[in-house]
């Protein structure tokens, strides 16, 4: 397995004829094809980017190594082996939810790479800490999330979905549920628990690439403090976009809206 | 079902078999109906030596002995296996074939174990090999499994791994001590080229920690080309982390250190540092630590020191309450530097930041010490040895089916259905989808000997149409299918191949709505094809969709439909019962020549599976039907408006003619041959009031649109029949109305408008407007609605709004359509519009030689129009402001709107009107008013208005339409330039109304004043109402009886005043029937 490629393992494609680099990184629980009706708004001024995390459904879960992805830091490793393998020199960079956090990391890690980072359904910390932060999960309710999940997957995905979404959009719902069922249960238990065990708060400040912080009204996972809040704590020039839709995954209940703010972002 | 020993057995290899043997014989010597994982456990674990024993052995990582440790899982099984229920004797040894059969949850490990080995590239070969045998011998089974994969699968059933839980071992580390060989290697692995560590790799579980493996890197140089060297971790959990690693190195379990770094050992000076610093500690001790320190380094025989000092927190923090600490700070600061200098490669200093506040605080202090330190910032976002309780926490793992991509929702097969090119999917008419699923039942009855081709099917094409979808992922997971499913696929495509040319079922979209429809229908259509008379049948057959794409079965006539089906007719018969109904049909003059045409062309291709369609059977079955009701249903039937009410077609005999004509028609070429426009454009002006010249620039352009002269249809005209129309200027309402009178005349139904309005996505919609805005668009793309509208009803017009808001996406579908006559979903599979016509609209693009109208300023006009709500409005008394009293004549007038405005021209509007009522009548209004009109407007408002307008025009210059836009208006077949709508006019007449209202109630005395908004919602109403009539009904009615209420109520006023106003976020609950405005007016 030594010699499979990281461009292989991960399905890497590069859609599009564009000059400049565009990565979309996918969020917990979808795969690549979440960007699927956002993608062709870019294929024409952008080489767009698209891969699997490693924990997605898609990917052989072989490639999941579990004392590796303990941290954020081994798929920030994934991204910039990827950027490197197709010797992108500066791109711009969506990320959704989890991927978010791994865009994050990657710029602080190397600067130079990213001209932007357009983060959706990004948080920082989603476990409340105290009276100063506002994650959105209390550890108790994480808890019992976790073990609804080694209950019953399906039961739970299917529970889940519609929560998530938000919106009430059937179509995002199906393809939600499909690519959160495709993950193995124990990998997602896994990944959730490195999400939620994550906390970026003390390194925001180091992010010196401007932002753009895209946040949907109701995001389930997401409560509109944190948008504020990181707003006040990246270290580079950021902004915040209000969403007019609902739910975490924008990019599934509302494509076409997401893309037109996307193009917007993106030429600012 | 449990599958029988022997063919499990031909799944393995004869180890594995052997394994399976001893586990059968453990399930019958306890007369288990079955055998299961827990037996092949309990056999494996009964024999003295084997991998699982040892597995378990170096797995074990309790504080009990091994024994101890096998003892209970023996017993655990032991107990588990007790729990089972036990079979009636018959079911033992049942077959013949040895024993219990094998369970299902045992024979899905075998086929796990199987996909598992596959995936092993070093058993590649032995994959293709097999493949070719398969080819060759189809009794040929997969390949063979190991028993070490065998024993790994087993190892992920849940209920294995209970019972391995139960006795303290994780069956994960049994796993990964089954996958590593005895010799562990201390040596952590880093390839050149970047890939994932695999479980595989020989990492000493429970020793690895994710931060420090970071640390170590960085330590090491290794760091993805950073030279920096000195780890400063930054984060929440930074502290934690370094504990972590102290703890690691000191105990020297940290597993994997790189080779230079042997013997690395940590010294921390944290505590000593923060004594000095915060607590005022003696400045001695502190060095002579230092000194230690630097002895340590001098005798170290590793590779050397990493000294930790703490967190910059107590260098940064003392800062702010004393001077003199920076001194103190200084000095440690200055003595680690020195340590460094001194001691070159065989020092690393490590420290930690809570966050980056007080590091880049820590950096304003001691502005040298990112350089003099050799800093590395390393983020720790995650306290990682928490983890290590999570795989035992985990019953979950492991136990899954290694296939990620095959669990997929039912409704995730038709997604992936509609979105892979339909032609591969199944769009097969039932008989032949019979005769395909026949040939793949006996396919895979072939090659898979365990697998039931009746209960697998379903599954199977799942897997098959993901893997076309999802392309590379499932490559992988696919293997084992892959040689079916080249076999399933390539009847799938033969069956299509057959269905398509015999049932030409092509163009449906989707093929579940129904399948029996499209063979009662397809001859039907055959017929009228060559009515048509093209001798080139292959082309039509291939060009032309079948418009009639119901969604539903005609219900009136389901027990005829029955019988025609089963008996093919032959030509002849066909020919004869054409015949019979031809003459019945020629009634109709408009018709008769298609028909006729239709009975003299050769009908000798009609051969393949002709069925006679219900529109000739239930003439012949239905006699006493009158004809002519009795042919307009078929047509009504046929055509996609289902919903219309039979008794509107009598309504007027022209209408009746223009619709059924279009109805009878295939396609929209014969239609326009058919209709006469001379009646259509009487029948779009009666609909359409006040629209006389576009509809007649319309009907121009339809009719050179059928000579042929159409622009987009010049290359290939005959075979497309779509039209394409660009709506310009002004009067979006107008345009609407038209379009949808177009719908309504050419289709049958309003139903048939596809409406889209391309700027919705980017403009802010108020709540309330009197406008309707669509939110479905939200949700999907533009195209995939407008594809998805046509599929369901080919026979539309399409209305796309504001067309130079277009995205991408859309101006790509948009130029695929006018040129191909498809247009594509976004996923790329196609929708025929041949049936359709395509009207864009568009207010910002003029025709040149316009808009001199425009600048005409007006009182009222669309933008403000656009602004109207749907409030509620009051009646009240109220003193006039001084202008009124001045314009003594008047008794209705139309107030300024008072109030907070929306935007910046409004607020120039305020200051200049500043409240008041408007005094200087317009021009032309007065003029053309006979009697109490006073439609004020101050002069500095004209200008204001006409900068206005400016404004609007440099705005659109901005953002001046792009290439693509003239590309492709250059391509439709005709303009239509609309005027704008004149609403003073209106506002006029509508005035003129209220004030008869007015005055018959309440006599000259009394001065109305209709609020400005009130009038913008009126005018708004009447614009976009449909019935005539409908707003003065309103003012007769509603306002009326409101004036004689108001009356009787408030006729000892004594204001004189009469004031028409909106109730400010009330909104109308209750609306007057065919018009958009309050069904009761409020009196106050």
């Amino acid at each position: 397995m030594g010699s499979t490629s990281i461009l292989d393992a991960l399905n890497v494609r590069v859609e599009g004829s564009g000059d400049k680099y565009l990565v979309f990184a996918h969020g917990f629980g979808t795969d690549q094809s979440a960007w699927q009706r956002v993608l062709p708004y870019f294929t024409r001024n952008y080489k767009v980017i698209l891969y699997d995390l490693v924990c997605a459904g898609s990917v052989n879960p072989d490639y999941f190594d579990y004392r590796r992805y303990t941290a954020l830091d081994a798929y920030v490793d994934d991204l910039l082996n990827i950027l490197d393998s197709l010797h992108v020199t500066r791109c711009a960079y969506v990320g959704h939810s989890i991927s978010a956090m791994i865009g994050m990391l990657a710029s602080i890690r190397r600067p130079e790479l990213f001209s932007k980072l357009i983060l959706i359904g990004a948080s920082p910390r989603f476990l409340n800490d105290g009276e100063n932060y506002h994650g959105g999960f209390e550890q108790g309710e994480i808890e019992h999330v976790f073990s609804a999940m080694e209950a019953n997957y399906e039961a739970w995905v299917n529970g889940f979905a519609p929560l998530a979404v938000g919106a009430d959009v059937p179509a995002a719902v199906r393809e939600f549920s499909r690519t959160l069922f495709n993950m193995r249960p124990d990998i997602t238990l896994f990944v959730s628990r490195t999400v939620f065990n994550s906390d970026l708060r003390g390194i925001l400040g180091l992010v010196k690439v401007p932002c753009c912080i895209m946040q949907t009204a109701r995001d389930m996972s997401v409560p509109a403090a944190v948008a504020t809040y990181m707003k006040e704590h990246l270290g580079g020039k950021s902004t915040i976009q209000w969403l007019d839709t609902e739910g975490h995954l924008p990019h599934l209940s509302a494509p076409s809206y997401l893309a037109h703010q996307l193009e917007i972002a993106l030429s600012q | 079902m449990p599958t029988p020993v022997s063919t499990a057995r031909q799944c393995l290899t004869d180890e594995a078999a052997r394994a399976l043997d001893d586990a059968v014989s453990v399930a019958r010597r306890r007369s288990h109906p079955q055998t299961t994982s827990l037996h092949a456990i309990s056999a494996l674990l009964s024999l003295p030596s084997n991998s699982l024993r040892d597995a378990c052995a170096r797995a074990g990582t309790s504080p009990y002995s091994p024994r101890l440790q096998f003892r209970a899982l023996e017993l655990s099984v032991g107990v588990s296996l007790d729990r089972l229920p036990t079979s009636k004797s018959s079911a033992v040894g049942d077959g013949g074939n040895g024993g219990p059969p094998v369970s299902n949850s045992l024979m899905a490990a075998i086929k796990r174990s199987q996909a598992n080995q596959r995936r092993h590239p070093d058993s590649f070969h032995l994959l293709q090999i097999m493949q070719q045998q398969n080819q060759q011998n189809q009794t040929a089974s997969f390949l063979k499994v190991e028993l070490k994969h065998f024993i790994l699968s087993i190892l992920d059933d849940p209920i294995v791994s209970r019972v391995f839980a139960e006795a303290g071992f994780r069956s994960y580390d049994v796993k990964f001590a089954l996958l590593q060989p005895p010799p562990p290697s201390r040596f952590f692995h880093r390839s050149s080229t970047p890939v994932f560590l695999c479980n595989i790799e020989p990492v000493e579980p429970f020793r690895f920690d994710e931060n420090s493996r970071r640390i170590v890197e960085v330590i090491a140089g290794k760091s993805q080309g950073v030279s920096k060297k000195n780890p400063l971790l930054i984060g929440v959990y930074a502290k934690t982390a370094l504990k972590r690693f102290i703890e690691l190195v000191q105990s020297g379990k940290i597993g994997f250190l790189p080779k230079e770094l042997d013997g690395l050992s940590v010294i921390s000076i944290e505590n000593e540092i923060f004594e000095f610093v915060v607590g005022g500690g003696s400045e001695e001790k502190i060095l002579l630590r230092f000194d230690e320190v630097g002895h340590l380094v001098e005798q170290c025989l590793g590779a050397g020191v990493v000294v930790s000092f703490g967190e910059i927190e107590v260098f940064v923090k003392m800062n702010d309450d004393d001077d003199c600490v920076n001194v103190v700070g200084d000095a440690v600061v200055s003595r680690l530097t020195r340590l460094l200098e001194v001691y070159g490669g065989k020092i690393w200093l490590i420290g930690v930041a809570g966050n980056c506040e007080v590091f880049s605080k820590f950096l304003r202090l001691f502005p040298t010490v990112d350089k003099d330190w050799d800093l590395h910032l390393l983020t720790v976002t995650s306290a990682t040895p928490s983890m290590e309780g999570l795989y035992s926490k985990s019953s979950l793992m492991g136990s899954f089916v290694p296939f990620g991509g095959f669990f997929s929702t039912p409704s995730d097969f038709r997604n992936s259905i509609s979105c892979t090119n339909s032609s591969s999917s199944l769009t097969l008419c039932d008989t032949c989808n019979e005769k395909y699923e026949q040939e793949v039942a006996d396919n895979v009855n072939v090659v898979g000997p365990s697998t039931s081709a009746s209960t697998n099917l379903p599954w199977l094409q799942k897997v098959n149409v993901d893997s076309d979808n999802r392309g590379l992922s499932l490559a992988k997971t696919n293997e084992d299918n892959t040689s079916l499913n080249a076999k399933i696929s390539g009847l799938q495509r033969k069956w299509s191949d057959i269905c398509q040319h015999l049932h030409q079922n092509k163009s449906l979209p989707e093929m579940n709505v129904s399948q029996t429809l499209s063979r009662f229908q397809s001859p039907f259509h055959e017929g009228f094809r060559f009515g048509r008379g093209t001798s080139n049948l292959n082309e039509i057959h291939c060009s032309n969709p079948i418009p009639y794409m119901s969604k539903e079965l005609p219900t009136p006539f389901p027990s005829k439909q029955i019988i025609p089906f089963s008996q093919p007719f032959d030509t002849n018969l066909c020919a004869k019962d054409k015949a019979v109904h031809v003459p019945k049909l020629s009634k109709f003059d408009t018709q008769s020549p298609l028909l006729d045409r239709k009975s003299s062309s050769s009908l000798t291709p009609v051969t393949t599976d002709l069925v006679l369609g219900t529109t000739y059977t239930s003439v012949t079955h239905e006699p006493d039907t009158p004809k002519l009701n009795d042919h307009k249903k078929h047509l009504q039937h046929l055509s996609d408006s289902l919903s219309t009410d039979f008794d509107t077609m009598n309504e007027s005999t022209s209408n009746q003619i223009a619709r059924s004509s279009s109805y009878s028609g295939p396609n929209l070429d014969s239609l326009f041959e058919m209709v006469d426009f001379k009646s259509l454009y009487k029948l779009l002006t009666e609909k359409v009031p006040l629209q006389d010249e576009a509809i007649y620039a319309i009907i121009r352009i339809m009719t050179l649109c059928r000579s042929g002269a159409g622009k987009h249809s010049q290359s290939n005209s005959n075979v497309r029949a779509d039209m394409w129309f660009s709506f310009l200027g002004p009067d979006r309402v107008g345009k609407r109305k038209i379009t949808s009178a177009l719908a309504e005349t050419l289709f049958g139904s309003k139903q048939s408008l596809i409406s889209v309005d391309l700027s919705s996505q980017e403009r802010f919609q108020p709540s309330n407007s009197i406008f309707e805005c669509q939110d479905v668009l939200r949700r999907k793309t533009v195209v995939d609605y407008i594809a998805g509208e046509l599929s369901k009803k080919p026979r539309s017009v399409v209305l796309l709004e504001n067309i130079d808001k277009a995205d991408i996406l859309v101006q790509n579908s948009l130029f695929q359509a006018i040129r191909t006559g498809k247009f594509p979903y976004s996923h790329g599979r196609e929708i025929s519009i041949n049936n359709s016509i395509f009207v864009v609209t568009s207010s910002v693009l003029k025709d040149n030689g316009y808009s001199d109208l425009e600048k005409e300023p007006k009182m009222f006009n669309e933008e403000r129009i656009f602004e109207a709500k749907r409030y509620q409005i009051e009646l009240s008394f109220g003193q006039a402001s001084e202008d009124v009293m001045r314009s003594s004549s008047t008794i209705v007038r139309v107030a300024k709107r008072k109030g907070s405005f929306l935007n910046k021209r409004k607020l120039v509007e305020i200051s200049n009107s500043n409240d008041k009522v408007t005094s200087k009548t317009m021009k032309h209004v007065r003029e053309v008013s006979r009697s109490f009109l006073d439609l004020n407007m101050p002069l500095d408002e004209e200008v204001e208005e006409e900068i206005d307008y400016n404004d609007c025009e440099s705005d659109s210059a901005v953002q001046k339409p792009e290439a693509w836009l003239n590309d492709f208006l250059d391509q439709i077949d005709g303009k239509v330039v609309f005027k704008p709508f004149n609403f003073d006019y209106l506002a006029e007449q509508v005035i003129e109304c209220i004030d008869k209202q007015f005055q018959t109630t309440f006599g000259s005395e009394f001065v109305l004043e209709i609020d400005y908004d009130v009038m913008l919602q009126i005018l708004a109403a009447f614009w976009i109402s449909d019935k005539k009539k409908s707003v003065e009904d309103w003012i007769e009615h509603v306002l009326g009886g409101s004036f004689v209420e108001a009356q009787k109520k408030y006729h000892n006023a004594a204001e004189n005043v009469i004031k028409l106003v909106k109730c400010e976020s009330i909104f109308v609950e209750e609306q007057a029937t065919g018009v958009c405005l309050p069904a009761r007016i409020n009196l106050n």
